[in-house]
């Protein structure tokens, strides 16, 4: 069970379950619980958005879901046992984190031959107005329409993991978008898949 | 053009270049702990006794070669990305061959100037 | 986190209280965070409850402190471990050898004291690095080479004092062998001087090694009879020129010729290190191109023979710098080649340029050999970054085991043929064959080394250990002992020096008790552990 713990608000943390906003084919795959993939997934308890997610995702009628919590601190996730876990199935993972922890996980899965396939910036201003940007899906971009530009993406994210994990795109345009390449908001959340 | 103009365009230029090349206190002091601690296995140049594998390169950048397969620069001072958390991680952590490094060694003013350093806009 | 034997927290958080009136707080290490960065980065036990953990670290920074720590720690029983640099990778690391111990990590004191190019020395205290002395030797301009060890990075002080090794003449080569007189804070606090050092006012400290009487600087090296503060280093003077050289020979059988008159260019003290290598068997650590060949056992010397052939190249090859001026460099080498034509048929020669010394700083980064010429350097870790071969399942760090042997093709032929067995029978691919060269970091002895790969993953790191100690029984067997290892092998590859029924380590055992009563200085260190821990042995 996830513990909640004391967040950083980003907005207010809307309340979403269910499939009901979910694009048609993200809906059919979520219903056809033999064709659901082990997902690993990652999340910081730090940001409420990320916590939401994580929530959802075991809340999902997929029991093959293991949530890990970074808890501020990916070195002591990393080089505990996610890692050796990689190193041994190399079955992609899916997060939602800050971008810094992202910046992190992507070189330490570069070391274990793995990259980000696919990511989803979640940039979001002053007001809490949220912008959803996706690289490296051939996903159309409908299955983010319904996420809004308000808070309560995280939840929705989780939703889609099934269709995200399935999506192995070889466009690398999900790759190291920090640097003179990144989107000016330093501080967003990313949704990302590692495979 | 006439030649004054291409004076003022040359001495703006070299200006700008020599501003874009200086470095704060803090990011000066980061590129002498980087001299001293980072640059003789993430430097550019080698040559050793077990070379490199490709161009003769120092253990850590062949080792980034190798990692990042073209996608990434394998000199840490020509990476223009990275960030402050990693660097951090690593240092502290170490990671494959590349050791921990102690605050005896690598104070963290040092590493907070190293940061600095190859965290520099550019 | 761990704390000291037999302490409570209460008790520890009084003694790290008096270190900090001693050190400052700021030099005193007790957080969870803090304490992990003394962890040993290549443990063979990493992350399992054998890793040696350390409770705490302090850092002083002079003589008088250090004697303040170590009468603390006999006061409140608290195990000790000195590092220097910290940086003895493959041997433990910052690491100490028994959970709970507090590391006295001496880089701070890093004061060259003196460098003298006439009388051709260094006094150095604990913290300084190679790098350190080798700078302070350019700027200064002194006319003096170091000899080095791989990686640069190390200390003098803590590579001597593990009888660590480097690559130019031979009696430079022993690190140990080449210092010159000793401070030491007992493991009572008592500060002692050896050597002429031991006279108030001798100005020959780093001039006459033993003084009168027994010299007691050998107990001080791989063990725990005190805390070393500082040591002469015996410095060769930067050589006029130098030329490296190679001798090949065709037959697999000439190998113990080339040997026995490797030998006597080496101990009249006519050549820098020989490198030994074998253009049929591939480099120093490749992986064998003679696999197929061994596959059916062991060759015999006329497959052997029928191989080197096949490959139409020479069995062996010795290369060595040669270190002078330019006429005796050129008249070394011309009498090398002579002796060599005189003893073994078919042997040919290769020279390269003669070079001036020093090499100038431009010149330096481009240098293939730079440890030769005594300039530290990281770039033996090559053998462990990342590459081709290992970049699908690369390791984490190593841990290293050279197999020592007498001088002779018999001896060197034994220990690979033992070391390949091993590693076949535990289901390893053998890192050694009938084509393994030894490396003669000691003038007067082999290395055949291994080198092991350590994770941080139990499961793999168990299979490592198993087949490190097997390899440790298996050379025992036939008489072989390793020269130095890492704090999770020691009272293994202690066991094996084990003539008359282990007088040697009960001896040290003796000195220990006499003058360690506590047993604070590094217990369980290179085996020997104070008599109130004799139940830990491993």
């Amino acid at each position: 069970m996830i513990n909640r713990r004391t967040t950083l608000k980003l907005g207010a943390v809307g309340a979403l379950s269910g499939l009901v906003n979910l694009p048609l084919q993200a809906r059919a795959f979520y219903s056809n619980k033999t064709s659901l993939l082990p997902v690993q997934a990652v999340y910081d308890s730090v940001y409420s958005e990320s916590l939401a997610f994580a929530n959802t995702m075991q809340l999902s009628s997929n029991s093959n879901i293991s949530a890990k919590d970074i808890q501020g601190d990916l070195s002591g996730l990393w080089y505990g046992k996610l890692r050796n876990q990689l190193i041994s199935h190399r079955s992609p993972i899916i997060g939602l984190t800050s971008r810094l922890d992202l910046f992190c996980l992507e070189e330490l899965a570069r070391d274990v031959g793995m990259k980000v396939s696919l990511r989803v910036d979640h940039l979001i201003d002053q007001d809490g107005k949220v912008e959803h940007q996706l690289f490296g899906s051939t996903l159309a971009n409908s299955s983010l329409e319904n996420l809004g530009h308000t808070a309560g993406f995280g939840s929705k994210m989780a939703e889609l993991s099934q269709l995200f994990l399935a999506d192995q795109s070889p466009d690398i345009s999900a790759q190291k978008l920090t640097g003179p390449n990144a989107p000016l908001n330093k501080t967003a959340l990313v949704t990302w898949v590692i495979s | 053009m006439s030649k004054l103009t291409i004076l003022c365009v040359l001495f703006f230029s070299f200006a700008g270049a020599a501003q874009a090349q200086e470095l704060s206190p803090s990011e000066a002091s980061g590129k002498v702990v980087f001299d001293k601690w980072c640059e003789p296995c993430h430097g550019r140049v080698a040559g050793g006794v077990f070379g490199g594998f490709g161009a003769h390169a120092l253990p850590g950048t062949s080792a980034l070669m190798i990692k990042y397969k073209g996608d990434l620069p394998p000199v840490l001072e020509d990476r223009v990305d990275l960030q402050p958390i990693y660097i951090s991680t690593v240092v502290r952590n170490g990671l494959y061959g590349m050791p921990i490094t102690r605050k005896t060694e690598v104070s963290e003013a040092d590493l907070e100037n190293v940061i600095a350093y190859l965290t520099r806009p550019r | 986190m761990a704390l000291p034997p037999n302490l409570s927290q209460a008790e520890f958080d009084s003694a790290l209280g008096e270190f900090e009136a001693v050190v400052g707080t700021d030099w005193v290490f007790s957080s969870d965070a803090d304490v992990a960065l003394y962890r040993d980065s290549y443990s063979p036990f990493w992350g399992e409850d054998e890793e040696r953990i350390a409770s705490a670290a302090v850092a002083p920074d002079s003589v008088e402190e250090v004697q303040e720590i170590v009468r603390i720690a006999n006061r409140y029983l608290i195990p000790l471990y000195p590092i220097s640099t910290g940086r003895n990778l493959t041997y433990g690391g910052a690491a100490p050898t028994l959970t709970g111990s507090v590391v006295l990590d001496l880089k701070r004191m890093n004061r060259i004291i003196e460098v003298n190019d006439k009388r051709n020395y260094a006094l150095v205290e604990p913290g300084v690095s190679y790098f350190d002395l080798f700078k302070y030797i350019r700027e200064n301009g002194l006319n003096l080479m170091l000899d080095v060890p791989d990686p640069g990075w190390g200390s003098p002080m803590g590579n001597s004092l593990d009888h660590g090794v480097g690559y130019t003449k031979g009696p430079y080569r022993d690190h140990f062998g080449s210092h010159i007189g000793l401070e030491i804070v007992s493991a009572e606090g008592e500060l002692i001087r050896t050597g002429a050092g031991a006279i108030p006012g001798s100005d020959a400290w780093q001039d006459f090694h033993y003084g009168v009487g027994p010299s007691i600087d050998g107990l001080f090296a791989q063990s725990n009879f005190g805390v070393v503060t500082k040591m002469g280093v015996k410095l060769m003077p930067m050589p006029e020129t130098f030329m490296n050289c190679t001798v090949t020979a065709p037959r697999y059988q000439d190998l113990q010729a080339m040997i026995e008159e490797v030998n006597y260019l080496e101990d009249s003290l006519l050549v820098g290190m020989p490198f030994w290598g074998s253009p049929v068997g591939g480099g120093l650590f490749d992986a064998s191109p003679i696999t197929e060949l061994m596959q059916n056992g062991w060759p015999s010397v006329e497959q052997l023979e029928e191989f080197v052939t096949a490959q139409n190249k020479h069995a062996w090859s010795v290369s060595f710098h040669l270190y002078g001026p330019e006429e005796i460099v050129h008249a070394t080498w011309a009498a090398i080649q002579r002796r060599f034509r005189d003893k073994i048929p078919g042997v040919a020669f290769q020279e390269e340029d003669l070079h001036n010394l020093p090499i100038s700083d431009e010149d330096i980064p481009a240098l293939p050999d730079k440890a030769l010429l005594g300039i530290p350097n990281l770039e033996i870790f090559h053998i462990v970054a990342r590459n081709p071969m290992t970049d699908a399942d690369q390791p984490d760090g190593h841990a290293d085991m050279f197999t020592m042997t007498e001088r002779t093709a018999e001896g060197l032929h034994t220990a690979a043929r033992t070391l390949a067995e091993t590693f076949i029978d535990l289901g390893f691919p053998p890192a050694t064959h009938p084509f393994t060269t030894p490396i003669a970091f000691y003038s007067r002895a082999y290395c055949v080394a291994i080198l092991v790969p350590t994770w941080r993953d139990p499961a793999k790191n168990a299979a490592s250990r198993a087949l490190y100690e097997k390899c440790l029984d298996n050379i025992a067997e036939k008489g072989m002992g390793t020269y130095r290892t890492a704090p999770a092998f020691q009272d293994l590859a202690v066991s094996k020096y084990s003539f008359n029924d282990g007088a040697l380590l009960k001896y040290q055992e003796k000195l220990k008790d006499a003058i360690d009563p506590n047993g604070i200085i590094s217990p369980g260190r290179y085996g020997i552990w104070p008599a109130n821990m004799r139940n830990n042995r491993g």
